[in-house]
């Protein structure tokens, strides 16, 4: 039983989608649990990959090709996680700031997110700062992550933190920033409460605030 | 020996005096003359006044014409999105769903998108300051405008259909070539092959799909007779040495690669190595001083000026302070007398006794020029310029005075004042003027206010 | 020397119509430019039943204006003969302002262009306009339009087509058909208009184009060609070409999905056999689904290349 498991995650971190989805169906067919598929098969490998992107050993297409072949892991399992009690682990709410279209980071750090088994709501580009907060009130989520590539967008993300103060659940939400020339330094100075570097940090520290407030 | 000549004697890796200096003014250079980026991108006139004010502001040895990865991708169907602080970014990928390799008929024509204005500036600045100021025509590197193009899904067809990147990245060489042609033919003494995506790929990726390309492209434009720039941003440090085996003959780096040690490598390969003042932190954030402390540190570990240009780590943002490039193109020109006002900034341990004028109780205006040095500094000399220029007209009814960092004594009396910038002017202890020359109308105002 | 054009998307029926077409100048001596896509130049080949000279583009402006030198190379070719007609089948996807301002040229001051014609596909016009940006243009440069295939098109879509039509350009006539029925005294409907002023939208480059070029062995059973064309017809516009099968040599037709295959009596060129065009579009996984059936029908693909 480990042995497969261990193939599964060994296929994902090769960004091997068909052989991944392939050893998936085999270890449900086995009648092993979605949980343990999922965590630790899928969750392992990506959390691999996400090291080793922390660690400047794969880059961004290793990453993408890692995360499609988890992703189509997860498709097969959903059906059956539900019965199987496995609970999220935390919900974020993700987007780039208003005024900035880049998305290959925010990209990787909902996929990151997703890996640590927390589930994200990602709102894409040129998202407004009322738009995290609504999301995030509605839906209920512990993390609004922000990202900015840009040194004239960053400042854009204190309105972030003003709009959630505004809309009175500044207290039962964190806000993550980050992107190219964010920096620990910003984070405090515009009120937000977590600032990493890459996005595999990002997805560790979400998980850490999403446990710290459960 | 000109700026032009200093920068080709880097080039043609010879041993200088002193650092060749390379402003990636784009952008910013509106900011010098209270034009947007919008502006400056898509206005003629406002371009070519920009970048003259650079070159007039900033002494560069070098400097680039136009700085906009999208021109390209503009012509070839990509929408953009204007920003009045940066350059446009690109809001759609007319290939994200269609997995084709363009017709090279579709390749940019002159008389497309924005390149008539573009090298209509470019034939301009030659004729304007061609002799003595090398320009630089930036290109979209092939990687980053196969991904304007196709959008992220281009990494992951690097794992699912190699050829067809292949084949894309030969349409984006092929588009960086005629391109090539074209500045070249407007009078580009280098030309800056722009490649930002090249810090998110491993080495072995490089290799297979960007090594043919980049090579044949150096190959190009070595052929056409210009000097050629391999420019990255992002944490390229890996792929340095894969990139010197294209064989361009510089390369440029932000401030994710440590310059001195990839300088080991490029070294090896004979190759120059540009860069890497911080954009944010240093240039759009730090004030003067620490620019060019930062310079002159940089220029400190250097055993020898060789295979060595100092520039910003990219595109500098718009809102960088004019007082700050001032600074770093002083450290760049005069790095010896920077070094010792910088020395001097920092030990202030020296005893002088300066007194500040009675600045409430002046007989009449007193008009201070505070400098980095007006015999060196261009734009301190045009600050100067000015303020002498005011003391001819008002002959007897002011007094003006310049004080230069050069000298000890008015590091003391700038700290005592609180200056912050130079070139500035202060009238009666104010602060009227910072960094950017006023013209005679509004010193003259500014004068008269307190007679 | 008078000239017409016509055009119309890929599929819209243009050869039916040409053939139409010519009969109204039955007295007259006709010069036939045929340009359509690709080696295969199977228009060309039907043609010639018509008693009328033909000139014919292989493998010249389908998408593009990169062949536009062999356009003029032919039209000077026809001006030599000094036909009365001169009927130009602008090819499915290319851009009918080229040939405007190739006319521009005074070595054709002989030629007196009198209008194009736009052919319609009632049924799948609204759609392809959406992906496909030369049909605001063929329009857009059109004095009359022909919409055909009617007797498939529901009355909505009818209604719809001739909107959007009016919309594109408000001063076109519109005329409805089947089978590339042209009356004759539609042809006084057909005026050259004046060049439109393109917006920005149809003046940027569309690089979405696509064209493969399939080679089949002569092994292929007609089981494995109708299989192919049935993975990747929904992801073309057309198809089109000769093949040699196990059971005879087979001429390919399909507009999108709808498979046309014919037995094909007459003789066809060595190098036009077993070769298949396939264009397509602005979000049609054209390389996918070729590799798929590569996959399911290896054995029989001999070469495929990808080309636009």
């Amino acid at each position: 039983m480990m042995s497969i498991l261990n193939d599964i995650s060994e296929n994902l971190q090769r960004g091997k989608a068909k052989v991944v989805k392939e050893l998936v169906q085999q270890a449900i067919d086995q009648g092993i649990s979605a949980k343990e598929i999922l965590e630790d098969g899928l969750l392992a490998g990506m959390s691999v990959v996400g090291e080793k992107f922390k660690n400047n050993e794969v880059f961004v297409p290793e990453v993408l090709v890692a995360a499609r072949a988890m992703n189509m892991g997860t498709a097969l399992l959903k059906p059956l996680l539900a019965g199987d009690g496995v609970e999220s682990h935390g919900k974020v709410v993700l987007g780039t700031i208003k005024g900035d279209l880049h998305d290959i980071g925010k990209n990787l750090v909902k996929m990151m997110m997703e890996g640590k088994g927390l589930e994200v709501i990602d709102l894409g580009t040129d998202v407004a700062p009322e738009k995290y907060v609504e999301v995030a009130k509605n839906e209920g989520c512990q993390i609004i992550a922000c990202s900015s590539l840009l040194t004239t967008t960053m400042g854009m993300m204190e309105d972030v933190v003003k709009a959630a103060e505004a809309a009175g659940i500044r207290d039962q939400v964190k806000i993550m920033v980050g992107g190219a020339p964010v920096t620990d330094e910003f984070c405090k100075k515009i009120g937000a409460d977590k600032y990493t570097a890459d996005a595999a940090s990002a997805a560790d520290a979400a998980l850490e605030l999403c446990e710290a407030m459960a | 020996m000109t700026g032009k000549e200093q920068l080709f004697a880097t080039l043609r890796h010879e041993v200088t005096e002193r650092a060749s200096w390379v402003p990636f003014a784009g952008v910013h250079a509106g900011a010098l003359i209270g034009a947007d980026a919008t502006q400056v991108l898509t206005d003629e006139d406002t371009l070519f006044k920009s970048l003259m004010e650079v070159n007039r502001l900033y002494r560069p040895d070098g400097q680039p014409v136009v700085f906009d990865l999208q021109l390209e991708a503009e012509i070839l169907g990509c929408d953009l999105a204007w920003a009045k602080d940066g350059p446009p970014s690109v809001a759609s990928h007319p290939l994200a769903d269609t997995m084709t390799v363009p017709c090279k008929c579709k390749l940019p024509k002159p008389n497309q998108g924005r390149l008539p204005l573009v090298l209509s500036v470019m034939r301009r600045m030659k004729e304007a300051v061609g002799e003595t100021t090398a320009l630089y025509g930036l290109i979209c590197g092939p990687f980053t405008l196969a991904s304007h193009l196709r959008g992220n899904d281009l990494f992951m067809d690097m794992y699912d259909d190699e050829d067809y990147v292949n084949d894309l990245l030969a349409f984006c060489t092929e588009c960086g070539k005629l391109m090539s042609d074209y500045f070249i033919e407007a009078g580009m003494d280098v030309i800056a092959v722009v490649d930002p995506l090249v810090s998110q790929i491993s080495t072995s990726h490089f290799e297979d799909f960007l090594s043919g390309p980049y090579t044949e492209l150096f190959d190009h434009i070595r052929s056409k007779g210009v000097f050629s720039s391999f420019f990255v941003c992002g944490d390229a440090a890996r792929n340095i040495e894969a990139m010197c085996q294209t064989s361009p003959d510089s390369v440029s780096v932000d401030e994710n690669v440590d310059i001195i040690t990839a300088k080991a490598i490029t070294d090896k390969y004979d190759v120059v190595i540009g860069g890497n003042i911080p954009l944010t932190s240093i240039m759009l954030h730090g004030t003067q001083q620490d620019n060019m402390k930062y310079a002159v540190d940089l220029l400190a570990q250097l055993p020898e000026y060789k295979n060595f240009i100092l520039a910003p780590g990219c595109d500098m943002p718009y809102a960088v302070p004019v007082e700050n490039t001032i600074g770093v193109a002083q450290a760049a020109l005069e790095t010896e007398s920077v070094r010792k006002m910088v020395e001097n900034y920092i030990s202030d341990t020296f005893n002088i006794d300066v007194q500040l004028p009675d600045y409430e109780h002046l007989e009449r205006p007193l008009v201070e020029v505070c400098t980095l040095d007006s015999a060196t500094c261009a734009a301190c000399t045009y600050m100067m310029g000015a303020a002498v220029a005011a003391k001819e007209r008002f002959g007897t009814e002011i007094d003006m005075v310049e004080y230069k960092f050069t000298e000890k004594e008015n590091i003391v009396r700038f700290k005592m004042m609180g200056v912050k910038s130079l070139p500035s002017i202060y009238i009666n202890g104010q602060l009227k003027f910072s960094s950017v020359i006023p013209s005679s109308e509004e010193l003259d105002a500014a004068i008269k206010e307190m007679l | 020397m008078e000239l017409y054009l016509i055009t119309g998307f890929l599929g819209a029926g243009k050869t039916t119509l040409l053939r139409n077409f010519i009969r109204l100048f039955s007295q007259k001596r006709v010069y036939l430019i045929i340009n359509e896509f690709g080696k295969a130049g199977i228009d060309g080949t039907l043609l010639q039943e018509l008693d009328a000279a033909m000139a014919e583009i292989n493998n010249g402006s389908i998408f593009c204006s990169c062949r536009l030198d062999q356009f003029e190379a032919v039209l000077h070719q026809v001006t030599e003969a000094s036909p009365d007609v001169v009927l130009v089948e602008a090819s499915g996807l290319s851009d009918p302002t080229n040939i405007q301002k190739i006319l521009a040229n005074p070595d054709f001051s002989g030629i007196s262009y009198r209008g194009s014609i736009c052919l319609i596909d009632a049924c799948r016009f609204c759609r392809v306009v959406e992906t496909a940006r030369m049909c605001r243009k063929q329009v857009a440069v059109s004095s009359l339009a022909l919409v055909n295939k009617i007797d498939l098109a529901s009355e909505e879509q009818r209604e719809e087509v001739k909107n959007l039509l009016l919309e594109i350009n408000p001063g076109i006539t519109i005329q409805e058909t089947s089978f590339g029925n042209f009356l004759p005294e539609w042809l006084e409907l057909v005026q050259p208009q004046p060049q439109p002023q393109l917006d920005e939208a149809l003046a940027s480059q569309d690089i979405t184009l696509q064209k493969a070029c399939v080679l089949f062995s002569a092994e292929t059973t007609l089981t494995q060609l109708k299989g192919f064309l049935t993975l990747v017809g929904e992801e073309t516009y057309r198809m089109k070409g000769f093949v040699q099968t196990t059971e005879g040599l087979y001429l390919v037709d399909c507009v999108s999905s709808a498979i046309q295959l014919s037995p094909y009596e007459e003789t066809v060129s060595e190098e036009e056999v077993g070769k298949l065009v396939l264009l397509a579009g602005k979000g049609m996984q054209l390389r996918k689904s070729i590799k798929q059936a590569k996959a399911w029908y290896g054995e029989v693909i001999k070469e495929v290349q990808y080309g636009s």
